[in-house]
């Protein structure tokens, strides 16, 4: 074998080619099939063909509590939703709700706006 | 058929699919049973570390980073695995060289010749430090850059060039009887 230096920066390519010969043990194909059997074994240590029970019980845990955030969510939502519908109350809806007790029943009972004269002699009225 | 991009084959695989996992395997398969039996020097060991690597990789293809090649990314899980393996037992004898192969003896036969030549290469690698024997070879079988063996085995730069080097030199001392190969 041709020996360069030692301090060669660049692969040896013959001492690469015995090695690789020395080292390399063969049926790659059947070492395949045994790594992916082991990628598949049932007693749970197995990446792939786990039965649907496992996946469920997998995925049950982190879907039960999903379903809590999202109904927490929603229930914030909602309780929100509902004080602001209170708060929207305008104050047309106030002073029809309580015309009958503090407004003057010409001011509540007709369509067309009372004259300044009516408003102002009904202010001044005691 | 277009060939799929190793990191599309892990997003693939990552997500279930078996065949992509497979695919990943068969490429990879060669580099990472090289690497482990220069870690373990025995075989079985070191098909047992390689498939720990894969699957362990398998297992953890969520940290891998797409925008980075994955061959330094899996022979690193691979390395990690034989070195474990290593720690937890024993190796066996390793593929001891009968006496009457361990000098060369030019005979007829070429092909003994050559299995002799083989043992003593592995003989001559399982003497040097771990580090030094996985440097060697990802850099003159594998065909990777300092770089990158840097990064498969958490080193710096510079040291791996040292490994290599210290490596080549042990090596050629171990087959100095060789030298007419």
């Amino acid at each position: 074998m041709n020996w360069s230096s030692p301090f060669d920066h660049r692969p040896h390519p013959e001492l690469g080619a015995l090695l690789r010969d020395a080292l390399t043990p063969g049926d790659e194909q059947a070492f395949v099939d045994r790594v992916l059997a082991a990628a598949a074994a049932p007693a749970g240590s197995g990446y792939y063909g786990a039965p649907w029970w496992q996946v469920l019980g997998a995925w049950a845990r982190p879907g039960v509590a999903a379903a809590l955030v999202l109904l927490a969510g929603a229930t914030i939502w909602f309780t929100n939703a509902s004080s602001r519908n209170e708060a929207d109350t305008t104050l047309e809806d106030v002073l029809l709700a309580t015309a009958g007790s503090v407004a003057p029943p010409f001011l509540t009972t007709t369509t067309t706006p009372p004259s300044f004269d009516v408003v102002l002699a009904s202010s001044l009225e005691p | 058929m277009r060939e799929r991009k190793d990191a599309e084959l892990a997003a693939f695989a990552q997500a279930g699919d078996r065949e992509a996992f497979g695919e990943l395997a068969m490429r990879y398969a060669a580099s990472a049973r090289r690497v482990a039996r220069a870690v373990l020097g025995n075989l079985e060991d070191a098909d047992d570390a390689a498939q720990d690597g894969f699957l362990s990789a398998l297992r953890h293809l969520g940290r891998y980073d797409p925008n980075r090649p994955f061959g330094p990314w899996l022979l690193r899980i691979v390395a990690n695995a034989a070195t474990d393996r290593l720690r937890r037992r024993r190796v066996r004898a390793a593929d001891a060289i009968p006496p009457t192969l361990a000098a060369r003896d030019p005979g007829p036969d070429r092909e003994a010749d050559k299995r002799a030549l083989h043992a003593a290469l592995r003989q001559g690698l399982l003497g040097l430090p771990e580090r030094q024997r996985v440097a060697v070879v990802l850099f003159d079988v594998e065909g990777y850059t300092h770089a990158e063996i840097a990064e498969v085995l958490g080193i710096p730069v510079g040291t791996v060039r040292s490994h290599v080097f210290h490596a080549r030199r042990a090596l050629r001392a171990a087959l100095a009887a060789w030298k007419d190969w």
